[in-house]
């Protein structure tokens, strides 16, 4: 009888505590003695002790007895709360600092062995990864290189000829500067350092019929591009708490950009095709090459891994994996993991394959066609513009020796290393990172598996911190979708170093670290109210891990 | 506890010494950032506002001696140019300055296109409308090339119509402009001569910081490099990058090809006086303008005297292989088929022996 009184006084003490550490408001603790809250049927089912969820963290009240973490407001999921519902059955593995020599240990080879360098400059993600020099390819890289950096020009057989008719650029890093992403932007029409595509498409995602995925803007006379431009308007974002912090202070403290948070929409200038009434423009953001043929190298089966342990437990982080498209060059179906919405599976077939194509419209002959639609030579036709030419096969306008090597240099663009992970507040911020849940998408490590292009690239132990699924990150983040797969957020600390700015996120909304966060809502929202409530200091740490990556 | 004398001597001279030694380094990058990179800069702005007066006096009073005059003015000002490829990181990449001046392959097809319609006055050029309405393929140094020299050689002046001549001055304009921006963002404006500042407030052109202070303070608030080594990195980096670009691209793809097109330049048969002038730029790296000994090769030399040697060697041995060959290029690439071979060589050597260097430098 008295085993049985002290378990009572036992559990009510629980659930005082948790009553009160579940109550969180407005940023502000506040006691909350309420009484009325239950415990998901699921937890009593499974015969595990579980804090009460007041009802006052139910975004429908009604439904009480929810199980769905979507009921849940994002401010009371707590730090405890992401231990059981975010981070289970996930591993944190520590890898050493320092190795036996004293040398920087495996932490900092954030591209394993054969994907790292040790380069921190503006160079950082230019380097060929020790793969490449140790197989003897650093030429073939080298000569790939010019091929991402050369400007295409019109006409044939002259070197660097096919641009067009229609293009978006004449050169790779034209959108890649430094080799990485490019920055936010007004002018569409800026050619270098510009970090955007734009899609034309309807409300549920899809391209407008005539249009191509990416949209061109620019041609070689005689032909006429789709649109003669895309502008862009920027506006102000105020969240519920008025951009502050719980502490009062605001958002972006003592920057240029105090309480600030913006972000962009777009339209068509001057479509040359008809557009439906409810058609839309969303431009996204261009993303990074370094590293790429690594994460090429992890498994579908590591990704179906992932994504079922985070369907397998009750939590608001939910991904989505990418669709199974069927890969010519291995004569079967693999898993959609490149680009914001995982359209493509495999280095081979893209996103740097596809976007060098989509980009200049130079043909070759693994992509022989025009990048254009039948709606566009109609148009053409109707105003007497021959474009008979387009309607076959191209003749290739880049040789497949140039290609191979242009892959070599795409597959080899290694990663820099980590740096300042001793510095305690870097060992704090990792500390942060994994407890509020920011590792759950932003998975720090991978174990690649048998790689045929590279050998050097299979088994290695990486950490790019992306999860490779996609995620909704809730209507404050609607473009074409509001799913995007977790970037990798590897080298991401260099990239006021190698292309002078720190612009990120889907459309580059976020100007910083603390911008980026800021921006994530949807599954990710309560890891961003955690953000918010750690105390100042917490989150400068948090920002110097990131930066140390 | 006590202190042998020996030793704490022993710890006071090695505390000396890396004092000293940082102290050199910080001399080093503020020699490097001074006398190199922004005297190179601001000579190259100057030079660019000479051609912009030279391509407008043409315009206004065309005859071969103004144009002589121009095509004067811009291998001069192409001359500082190639003399700053060992430093095209930093603003020169991100602020798109390498690809508004020096855009290469020429699109002679497109430029042809324009062309007729400035001719068939369908189109009036000024800056404002290259430097806003036109890709970079229409801007920098080769499209004014491509005005001015054909075959390698300037033009008669009577072949150039009115409509390529206000576009060539429209070109000369937005060149210095984008010369004068390159300066600004390495000097600072606040540091920057009245007219030039006008200038770049005329054509909206705005810089921010100084990248000169940022390397010369490395490893303090506010510089992107988090140490003098990271800095001095970056610098052995450009000079390899750009060697490895004669390697690989402005000498090996015609040696490769034997095609004149691939040969930068061609339109004034200039290739080989552009290689020249990169090595002239890694070297003014490496070994300083006026440095009086605070120079990268200081730095090499005082942890190995070999591997500093040879740096100098192989710049030395590259300028003489690239001296040797046939002048222009894109018309002699069979008779210099074994000497470019040995010039790429050569390059190849300056290269590896760069690397070696750097390895000693930042170790």
């Amino acid at each position: 009888m008295l085993n049985f009184i002290k378990k009572y006084i036992l559990l009510y003490i629980f659930i005082l505590i948790v009553s009160v550490g579940c109550s969180r408001n407005n940023g502000k603790h506040e006691t909350n003695y309420e009484v009325g809250g239950f415990i998901p049927k699921s937890a009593v089912a499974a015969k595990v002790s579980h804090p009460i969820i007041p009802f006052s963290a139910l975004k429908i009240p009604e439904k009480r007895d929810d199980t769905s973490f979507k009921n849940i407001k994002a401010e009371y999921i707590k730090d405890s709360c992401v231990v059981c519902h975010v981070n289970n059955k996930m591993n944190f593995p520590k890898p050493a600092l320092r190795g036996k020599d004293g040398k920087k240990g495996e932490a900092y080879y954030l591209g394993g062995r054969a994907g790292t360098v040790f380069t921190s400059n503006s160079k950082a993600f230019e380097q060929p990864s020790p793969a490449v020099v140790d197989a003897g390819l650093t030429s073939k890289f080298k000569q790939g290189e010019l091929f991402f950096e050369g400007n295409f020009v019109s006409g044939k057989n002259i070197p660097f000829g096919g641009l067009g008719p229609t293009y978006m650029k004449t050169s790779c890093i034209a959108c890649h500067p430094g080799y990485g992403r490019a920055r936010r932007t007004k002018d569409f029409s800026e050619e270098y350092g510009n970090g955007y595509i734009a899609t034309v498409h309807n409300p549920d995602g899809s391209i407008v019929k005539g249009y191509t995925p990416m949209l061109q803007i620019k041609a070689v006379k005689p032909y006429l591009p789709y649109a003669k431009g895309v502008k862009i308007s920027w506006h102000e974002f105020k969240d519920k708490y008025g951009n502050r912090y719980p502490d009062g202070s605001f958002y972006n403290e003592g920057k240029k950009t105090e309480g600030s948070l913006i972000y962009p929409t777009a339209d068509i200038i001057e479509p040359l095709l008809p557009l439906p009434k409810d058609y839309k423009v969303s431009i996204e953001a261009t993303i990074g090459i370094y590293g790429t043929g690594l994460l090429d190298a992890i498994t579908d089966e590591s990704i179906l891994d992932e994504y079922k342990r985070q369907h397998s437990i009750a939590g608001p982080v939910k991904g989505v994996h990418g669709k199974w498209i069927y890969e010519p060059s291995e004569g079967k179906k693999r898993l959609g993991k490149f680009a914001w919405h995982c359209l493509r599976a495999t280095l081979d077939n893209g996103p740097g394959s596809n976007g060098f194509y989509n980009t200049t419209n130079v043909a070759r002959s693994d992509r022989p066609h025009l990048y254009g639609t039948p709606e566009w030579i109609e148009k053409h036709r109707q105003l007497g513009i021959d474009v008979e030419i387009f309607e076959k096969p191209q003749h290739p306008e880049i040789s497949d020796e140039d290609y191979e090597n242009f892959m070599v240099w795409h597959r080899g663009l290694a990663v820099p290393a980590a740096r300042n992970l001793e510095k305690p507040e870097v060992k704090s911020g990792m500390e942060i990172f994994n407890r509020i849940g920011c590792a759950s998408c932003h998975k720090p490590e991978w174990t690649t598996g048998q790689y045929k292009p590279f050998p050097a690239y299979s088994n290695q132990v990486i950490r790019p911190y992306t999860d490779m699924l996609m995620h909704d990150m809730g209507p404050e983040n609607q473009g074409r979708f509001r799913t995007y797969r977790t970037p990798p957020l590897w080298g991401r600390g260099l990239m006021h170093k190698t292309a002078g700015h720190t612009d990120m996120f889907h459309d580059l909304r976020a100007r910083d670290f603390e911008e980026a966060i800021l921006w994530h809502f949807g599954e990710a929202e309560f890891a961003r109210e955690l953000f918010r409530n750690l105390s100042k200091k917490d989150r400068t740490y948090l920002i110097e891990f990131l930066k140390a990556l | 506890m006590k202190i042998e004398k020996s030793k704490l001597l022993c710890i006071s001279m090695m505390f000396l010494s890396s004092v000293v030694f940082a102290a050199d380094e910080q001399s080093i990058l503020e020699n490097y950032v001074e006398n190199t990179v922004v005297v190179t800069y601001s000579n190259m702005s100057s030079a660019a506002l000479d051609f912009a007066s030279a391509a407008k006096k043409l315009k206004s009073n065309p005859n071969d001696a103004n144009l002589k005059a121009a095509a004067e003015q811009w291998s001069k000002t192409r001359k500082f140019w190639e003399q700053s490829e060992a430093f095209l990181y930093g603003p020169a990449a991100f602020a798109s300055l390498d690809p508004h001046l020096d855009s290469w392959p020429l699109d002679k097809s497109q430029l042809d296109t324009f062309i007729d319609s400035l001719n068939s006055g369908k189109v009036n050029v000024d800056a404002a409308y290259v430097r806003g309405g036109l890709g970079a393929a229409f801007r920098g140094f080769h499209a004014a090339e491509y005005i001015m020299f054909r075959d390698g050689k300037v033009r008669l002046a009577k072949d150039i119509s009115k409509g390529e001549l206000a576009y060539l001055s429209a070109v000369a304009d937005v060149i210095a402009e984008d010369c004068i921006a390159l300066e600004a963002w390495w000097r600072g404006s606040e540091n920057m001569d009245k007219k030039k500042i006008s200038i770049l407030e005329e054509a909206e052109i705005e810089t921010s910081g100084s990248y000169a202070n940022e390397m010369k303070n490395a490893g303090k608030t506010g510089s992107r490099y988090e140490s003098s080594k990271e800095a001095i990195e970056e610098i052995f980096d450009g000079c390899i990058d750009i060697v490895d670009e004669l390697v690989e691209s402005k000498l090996g793809t015609p040696a490769k090809t034997g095609n004149p097109m691939e040969c930068e330049s061609y339109c004034s048969g200039t290739s080989i006086i552009d290689v020249r002038n990169n090595i002239i730029s890694v070297r003014n790296s490496y070994e300083g303008i006026g440095s009086d000994g605070k120079n990268i090769s200081a730095l090499v030399s005082l942890k190995s005297k070999e591997a500093d040697q040879s740096v100098k060697n192989s710049i030395e041995k590259a300028l003489k292989d690239i001296d040797s060959l046939k002048a222009p290029l894109f018309k002699n690439l069979a008779e210099n088929k074994d000497s470019l071979k040995t010039a790429i060589a050569s390059c190849k050597e300056l290269s590896e022996s760069l690397g070696k260097a750097k390895e000693i430098a930042v170790d």
